[in-house]
């Protein structure tokens, strides 16, 4: 039965799922831009507040579906925070289209439950429907726009891969219950039938039956793979990051990765303990995963490099970014699971400041160039920012330029920023675990990937444009109070984890 | 393992051969009526399929919601698009008993199926050993897996909040919200 360490311990997906039918009794009664927006963020903030006392709580299984440790609390943190910075730039962005307000706060509170029930699931029922939460959300989010020119495309294209995506994970998830018997992540001696142990144990042989495991596991894989964009299936995401509206771009980049690898990373690190009790071959599994890891920082990083829309080349730069953090997945032993975990929430952690800021910068930016200039003309291309639109950006506004050197900075891993103390993390993972060709693939990755990151920076200072718009582009480029104190508060945060890590990595060291 | 004609797993593989037989001509059907008729045949095997694994009140469910509500609302959906012309654009002419000989077939070999899982003694035995009933789910659903119930209907709402954004017509809140812009929206459509 649910007891009281429960409820505490799912409080935070409880406040979001009674806030989504307060929201709904809101839009019934009264349709309002701004208080659905403010409710929104009073339930994030109240979510984020109960999910603090369950840094010091132990490991609580909630039923069979549900196990809540220090680690899914860290990543619920990042989930939450990123939903507050995302419900902060809507209502703003929202402001410039002519779509109704309300549905959208909805779909993105749904998108938030899916993916803090994504990062707590212990049983594949709940990993399941915490991630097809994600997706429908998210396809009714990727198009919301609907007057767009790319709205019914991007919907589309995400609607439709994202549901191969789950077939395929369904299917895999259909495999591994045929061998198992059981649905939770967890391996359970008594659960697993008898003949398979004892057929297994004394020869130390790949078995029969564990080949169908095996196959469960890599169409689960593949399923996990879709929504992270690792390189095989990365084909939607330039289109889908490109088609989207920029906030819902923000939660792609951010909130559905965060939740994906999270649980990948769950499944994995249980998975493991098949392996030590000689079920499995893990080998030939880690070799697939190396190469898959590889082909994404190359590919990702090669793909971006002639890239002239900033959306389309943040979108190849996450498959890149996603390829290294595969590289935790490989430690060997049960010994180094901590400390993979440790890397990969500090290179989470990073990758999703970095993210927001600078998809920030280019709510912010749009939104004033489309209040700036005229309507009519520019209301089909505000979401598309070139590099060149940001020639000068420096010389016209300083803060929102130091942002962009900021972020890009540390999705470079230069080192100051939080990316490099990441990129440090899953170095020492890689050398630890001997993995010297994904070694190698990093930091060819790392190179490629300086180039375009600097041709950002670059064009930050370009001082010339062209003469036809000589006046626009010295005219200063002046921010609201609150998105100023916002943009300020951002690279603030970014600096100073940059400088002193060791403030998250305390952190993460006593969960 | 010696092969038994007419045994549970014969019956069961013939079943799912038939789902899968239906499921390819469902969508490689031109008109989507005939189409319907196939994934109706298709959703009535995959219900044998059920049956033969020993749950009943699967099937049962199968049956009622698939094959019953599901497909019910196809039929509507389709009446309502009104394709006058492109539904039978390309849809062969009517020949005879052609058009519908396929899922009845089809449809035939599974209810043979039934009466002969029903008829033979053998196995019933088999098939009654252990059954998953509807107490069993239903003690399920309500116990260890309340939670999962509760995302489930999260999961229908992000369904059908998505569905009626994309589907609601497009000037019915921008007339009062936005009236400003409702004349360009509309040039623009």
């Amino acid at each position: 039965m649910i007891t009281n360490i429960m409820i505490h311990a799912i409080l935070p997906e409880l406040i979001i799922s009674f806030g989504l039918v307060l929201s709904m009794l809101l839009i019934a009664w009264q349709r309002s831009q701004r208080m659905i927006q403010f409710l929104t963020l009073f339930i994030l903030i109240c979510a984020l507040v109960a999910n603090i006392p369950l840094f010091d709580m132990d490991v609580t299984q909630v039923t069979s579906l549900i196990k809540v440790d220090t680690y899914s609390a860290f990543t619920f943190m990042l989930i939450g925070l990123s939903g507050v910075v995302v419900t902060l730039l809507s209502g703003q962005y929202l402001r410039t289209k002519t779509e109704v307000h309300d549905e959208y706060y909805l779909l993105l509170q749904l998108v938030i439950l899916g993916a803090s029930i994504l990062v707590v699931s212990d049983h594949f029922a709940s990993l399941f429907l915490g991630f097809e939460l994600l997706s429908i959300a998210l396809v009714g989010l990727v198009g919301y726009i609907r007057e767009d020119k790319y709205s019914v495309e991007t919907g589309f294209k995400y609607l439709i891969l994202s549901a191969s995506a789950s077939s395929f994970m369904l299917l895999g998830i259909a495999f591994i219950y045929s061998q198992t018997g059981d649905l939770s992540f967890v391996y359970h001696t008594g659960i697993v039938s008898g003949e398979l142990l004892s057929a297994d144990l004394p020869t130390g042989n790949v078995p029969q039956q564990s080949v169908v495991l095996l196959v469960g596991s890599l169409l689960f894989f593949i399923g996990i793979a879709f929504k992270l964009s690792l390189v095989p299936f990365h084909f939607w995401t330039p289109d889908v990051y490109q088609g989207s509206s920029t906030p819902v771009t923000m939660i792609l980049a951010t909130i559905s990765k965060v939740a994906m690898f999270t649980v990948l990373m769950k499944y994995w690190f249980s998975w493991l303990s098949y392996s030590e009790a000689g079920l499995l071959d893990h080998d030939n599994f880690i070799k697939l995963l190396s190469v898959v890891a590889m082909l994404s920082m190359v590919f990702g990083n090669s793909l971006a490099l002639m890239q002239t829309n900033i959306k389309r080349l943040l979108g190849y730069s996450s498959v890149a970014h996603m390829g290294y953090l595969l590289i935790v997945l490989m430690v060997t032993s049960s010994q180094s699971i901590n400390f993979a975990w440790q890397s990969a929430l500090f290179y989470l952690a990073a990758y999703v400041l970095a993210s927001l800021s600078i998809f920030t910068v280019l709510i912010v930016y749009s939104s004033q160039r489309s209040s700036g200039s005229d309507k009519l003309t520019s209301s089909s291309t505000d979401d598309d920012i070139c590099i060149a639109d940001l020639n000068g950006l420096f010389w016209r506004n300083k803060t929102l330029a130091c942002l962009v050197i900021l972020s890009v900075l540390s999705l470079a891993g230069i080192p100051l920023t939080m990316g490099f103390i990441g990129k440090f993390y899953l170095l020492t993972v890689a050398t630890q675990s001997e993995l010297w060709w994904l070694i190698g693939a990093l930091i060819i990755g790392s190179g490629i990937g300086l180039f375009y990151y600097l041709r950002i920076i670059f064009a930050l200072f370009t001082t010339e444009a062209a003469e036809s718009s000589v006046n626009e582009k010295n005219k200063k480029l002046e921010l609201r109070l609150t998105s100023h104190l916002f943009i300020i508060v951002l690279a603030v945060v970014g600096l100073f984890f940059g400088i002193f890590p060791d403030m998250i990595t305390r952190f993460i060291g006593t969960l | 393992m010696n092969i038994e004609f007419a045994s549970v797993e014969m019956l069961f593989y013939l079943a799912g051969a038939v789902a899968i037989i239906a499921s390819l001509k469902m969508v490689t059907q031109k008109n989507t009526v005939h189409a319907l008729l196939y994934l109706v045949v298709s959703l009535l095997a995959v219900a044998v399929c059920f049956y033969l694994m020993g749950a009943p009140f699967a099937a049962g469910l199968e049956v009622i919601v698939y094959a019953g509500a599901i497909l019910v609302l196809f039929v509507f959906a389709v009446m309502m698009f009104g394709l006058s012309v492109d539904e039978t654009l390309h849809a062969p002419q009517s020949r005879g008993i052609s058009n519908w000989i396929g899922p009845m077939l089809l449809a035939f070999a599974l209810l043979l199926e039934l009466i002969y899982a029903i008829d033979s003694i053998d196995i019933q035995q088999k098939l009654t050993a252990n059954i998953v009933d509807a107490k069993q789910v239903g003690t399920l659903l309500y116990g260890s897996y309340l939670l999962a119930v509760e995302i489930a209907s999260f999961l229908l709402l992000a369904g059908l909040v998505a569905g009626y954004h994309y589907a609601k017509p497009n000037s019915d809140m921008h007339s009062i919200l936005h009236s400003q812009h409702n004349k360009n929206n509309q040039r623009s459509s």
